[in-house]
């Protein structure tokens, strides 16, 4: 990808990646095979922000977890009722930066 | 065993036992029933899981009728409830990552849509359940 590519993604998708793994993304990216590119387009990203709301409103049921693809987790915090309220509270803390981790794991296949 | 799976077996081990002090504290205490379920005191209905606490109470008086009626959640939990503490001991003293393993399977077969879907609709259908007898009908 050419320099103008790589800084269009990390100022319109930056927000969804630790602040440490932007270096490592820009680098990568700008060595990424052209052949990638169509599917990394594809890629969906999930906000942290959105999540982050999710999980402050219905965290205890575990909405947050489904949605950031911690399924076995989501069940376990739907049936514990957040465990019992405190795990759903340590979440509260947790979830933007397990969001951001999430989208670096959907991204690595495209970086390597 | 690698920390990753560390921080899993002692998160197992956290719920269970937390499950179990909680479980001791409904038996015991004067306050039993007093729920900590913040949706629960917020709009005063239930969650889709509250009344597991009764239920498992329930199994462990040997009604299980009531467990059913408080919530059939709770049937499922009281199993685990049961079985892990075996399963993470097992994996603790042969260093084999099975708990671990099943877990995973669980993930993976949860994850398919038309599980997902069912999974969905049955905890919809026990919430309105749970719903309709908090409402008296």
């Amino acid at each position: 990808m050419d320099d103008n590519q790589v800084d269009i993604f990390l100022m319109t998708k930056g927000k969804y990646f630790r602040d440490y793994h932007l270096m490592e993304i820009r680098d990568r990216l700008k060595a990424m095979d052209d052949s990638k590119r169509g599917l990394f387009q594809t890629l969906q990203f999930k906000d942290p922000t959105t999540i982050l709301i999710v999980s402050l409103i219905v965290g205890y049921l575990g909405i947050d977890r489904f949605m950031i693809g911690d399924t076995g987790l989501g069940v376990l915090k739907l049936l514990t009722c957040g465990g019992l309220g405190i795990w759903a509270i340590v979440d509260w803390f947790l979830i933007m930066g397990l969001t951001k981790d999430k989208n670096m794991e959907m991204l690595k296949p495209f970086l390597y | 065993m690698p920390s990753l799976k560390k921080d899993f077996y002692a998160l197992f081990a956290i719920i269970t036992a937390a499950g179990y002090v909680w479980l001791i504290h409904n038996l015991i205490s004067a306050n039993a029933g007093t729920g900590v379920c913040i949706f629960r005191h917020i709009s005063s209905l239930p969650c889709p899981s509250c009344g597991t606490t009764t239920s498992v109470t329930s199994l462990l008086s040997g009604n299980f009728w009531n467990a059913i009626y408080s919530n059939p959640l709770g049937i499922p939990v009281a199993a685990a409830m049961l079985i892990i503490p075996f399963w993470i001991a097992y994996d603790l003293f042969t260093g084999r990552q099975t708990l671990r393993n099943a877990f995973n399977k669980c993930e993976g077969f949860l994850k398919k849509p038309s599980v997902a879907l069912t999974a969905i609709i049955l905890v919809a259908v026990n919430w309105i359940w749970l719903l309709l007898c908090t409402a008296g009908v």
